[in-house]
């Protein structure tokens, strides 16, 4: 190891907020990834026929499955948050010389997000 | 500039990330809530949610839906475990990590493919 390398512990994430939310940020993948498995054991059940698709949505109501859905929710919902705030730095839009507001692009990002959910929402259940 | 396919996986993982931020969410409230409170009525009755996946763009839908998070997963990760201190590993880090959302992703096209 070279003499001007500063050690620095394993723990460092832990030392500061800024630190700590960014490795939360990160962290939000696994909890993203582990629902999409989840998604394909859905689409895996629903093609195994009605009684093994009724055990799933048994599952489903059980209250460890509760709990876990409302893990990966906080996890999901954290990771949209942050990657819409991330929007003005991807899609800077010009007009003329001015550069548009960066708070109207999230603005606009998140307002798509209630969108694009409502209309999933709406493929999904119906108009129930 | 040395050749790096760094950008195939970084596109993957944006696609990824934009998948999962934007639809994510309201399918684990279905899933995680509204199921179990019983409010989806007769939506995800077997015969009605089996036709509806049944339909070629709706399984395409879902392969990018399902798919694309695994890479966003595979490239945040790669990154995260050095982070956490494990160093001196990086090409078997990648490997394991990129190996192991393409496995899930043909795992994902066999499933739909044969729905």
């Amino acid at each position: 190891m070279s003499p001007y390398d500063r050690p620095f512990p394993n723990t460092w994430w832990l030392q500061r907020r800024p630190y700590f939310l960014f490795v939360v940020r990160e962290a939000t993948a696994v909890f993203v990834a582990a629902y999409c498995v989840f998604l394909l054991v859905l689409v895996h059940r629903l093609g195994q026929g009605p009684e093994a698709y009724a055990g799933l949505l048994e599952a489903l109501r059980s209250p460890a499955s509760v709990v876990l859905h409302l893990i990966v929710l906080a996890f999901a919902l954290f990771h949209s948050v942050t990657w819409i705030n991330l929007t003005p730095k991807i899609m800077v839009l010009q007009v003329g010389a001015k550069k548009v507001s960066p708070r109207l692009i999230a603005a606009a990002n998140f307002v798509a997000w209630a969108g694009l959910s409502a209309a999933l929402a709406w493929l999904i259940l119906g108009t129930a | 500039m040395s050749k790096s396919n760094d950008p195939i996986w970084w596109s993957l993982f944006a696609g990824g990330g934009v998948v999962s931020a934007f639809f994510l969410p309201v399918l684990i409230v279905i899933t995680g809530i509204a199921v179990p409170l019983g409010l989806t009525g007769n939506a995800l009755a077997y015969e009605r949610l089996h036709g509806i996946v049944s339909h070629p763009a709706v399984r395409l839908a879902l392969f990018g839906l399902i798919a694309l998070p695994l890479f966003h997963w595979a490239h945040r990760f790669r990154f995260l475990v050095v982070d956490m201190g494990l160093r001196g590993h990086p090409t078997a880090i990648a490997v394991l990590c990129y190996g192991a959302a393409i496995a899930g992703t043909l795992l994902t096209g066999t499933v739909l493919w044969h729905f």
